[in-house]
């Protein structure tokens, strides 16, 4: 603090500049939390060499007082990223229902004249494939960006731990993806005209042996990616950003349970030769349900902490 | 001065000027920084300025809002009024005492 200085009247863009530079000084949690709105004043204020002192002594008073970063404020980063991989799972929850679901159309022998008698299963279905994949492209557009961040800090700062565990799933992922083409492609043949692939010719058991096989290894590649990111150090602004699309998928993923949970009833009361055994059909609801309640409440929680803590109630100011 | 602004060490004269500030209503970084200098003379630095916003802060004193793009606006609470106040009226004291002695003097 010092008494009547006249303002600069032509300021110094490289002070400016350097006193930018030397906010890095600040632990990373401060940064998380002021940093923006420190670079956002030193924008407008006319920097001199004082100041360039001034923010490093504050620099080194909040290191060595650490202890005063309010809980809440340091862990900002950590919370927005812990709701989105609260969303993440939730969407994983999602797909074990959503994907089960299909039984209802399996067969179209008895699909088709049921849906064509009762348009509304078909509206509850398309609702819930409409969701499921608005939900999966919300979770990619968020999730990759998030990732490649995760994974080049990961590198940079030569947390080989967390590199590999986000590798190595990606890794499995598409080598059973190219097993997967590269078997279709191979074993898919010809039969009078007609291209037969080789699923199609699979017993049930078999079919439901490889969806299994897929969701396990789904399950593990997705436990091992929330594992990462856990470890990660995601920045601000990334974890901000994924903030978005997770919200997307949210809402993607509510619409989606009140299509299956609407598909469901109207199965039972309408088309009750669709059913599937009731155990599977309660896991299902319950698993929907789940899903739409977790990720309602992680992006809440989410929302607040990117909000900045306790925003309900407050009144907008100008400053 | 027996009020919680012994516990800020160096930061005390700048987070009496902060609340002072704020006891007009609620205002982000620079906007704090121009009313203090605008209504003392005193032009405080962002280091100091943010040294003690965390301080007081996490004292309870002062609360933040939502932020507005880059710029985050803070408002006193309740706890802050009321140690300003009890600041303030030290000060008063304090300028009393003064006047009243060098009147003497």
């Amino acid at each position: 603090m010092r008494s009547q200085r006249p303002i600069a009247s032509k300021r110094p863009r490289r002070l400016t500049t350097w006193a930018q530079g030397l906010l890095a000084l600040y632990p990373r949690e401060w940064r998380d939390r002021y940093g923006d709105e420190v670079g956002a004043v030193l924008d407008d204020f006319p920097v001199t060499p004082w100041t360039l002192i001034d923010v490093a002594l504050g620099a080194l008073d909040v290191r060595l007082r650490s202890d005063l970063l309010p809980r809440r404020l340091l862990s900002m980063a950590h919370r927005i990223r812990t709701s989105e991989i609260a969303i993440f799972a939730a969407f994983v929850l999602y797909c074990l229902a959503w994907l089960p679901l299909h039984f209802v159309a399996d067969t179209p022998s008895v699909w088709q004249p049921t849906a064509q008698a009762h348009p509304e299963l078909a509206l509850a279905l398309g609702a819930l494939n409409f969701a499921g994949f608005l939900a999966t492209l919300a979770i990619l557009v968020g999730g990759i960006p998030l990732l490649i961040a995760a994974f080049w800090r990961a590198l940079t700062e030569r947390h080989w731990g967390v590199a590999l565990r986000l590798a190595l799933p990606l890794l499995a992922a598409l080598a059973v993806t190219a097993s997967a083409g590269f078997l279709t492609f191979s074993l898919t043949v010809r039969q009078a005209g007609r291209v037969v692939t080789p699923l199609a010719s699979l017993t049930s058991a078999l079919r439901i042996t490889l969806g299994l096989t897929t969701i396990v290894i789904l399950g593990v590649c997705a436990a091992t990616v929330i594992s990462a990111i856990q470890r990660s150090d995601l920045s601000l602004p990334v974890a901000r950003f994924a903030l978005i699309p997770a919200g997307l998928a949210t809402v993607a993923m509510v619409v989606g349970t009140l299509g299956g949970l609407s598909l469901l009833t109207l199965v039972s009361v309408e088309g009750p030769q669709l059913s599937a055994p009731l155990p599977l059909e309660a896991i299902v609801a319950l698993l929907l349900l789940a899903a739409a309640a977790l990720a309602i409440v992680a992006l809440w929680r989410g929302v607040r902490a990117a909000r900045g803590g306790s925003a309900t109630g407050e009144q907008a100011v100008g400053g | 001065m027996r009020t919680g602004f012994s516990d800020l060490g160096r930061f005390s004269d700048v987070s009496l000027l902060i609340l002072l500030s704020l006891a007009a209503g609620a205002k982000h970084g620079y906007a704090i920084i121009e009313d203090i200098e605008r209504f003392s003379g005193t032009r405080v630095e962002p280091g100091s300025l943010y040294g003690a916003l965390l301080r007081l802060e996490q004292k309870g004193w002062i609360e933040a809002l939502p932020a507005e793009e880059r710029r985050r606006p803070y408002r006193m609470t309740a706890m802050g009024t009321a140690s300003l106040r009890q600041q303030v009226a030290t000060l008063q004291q304090i300028v009393a005492t003064g006047v009243e002695r060098l009147a003497l003097a």
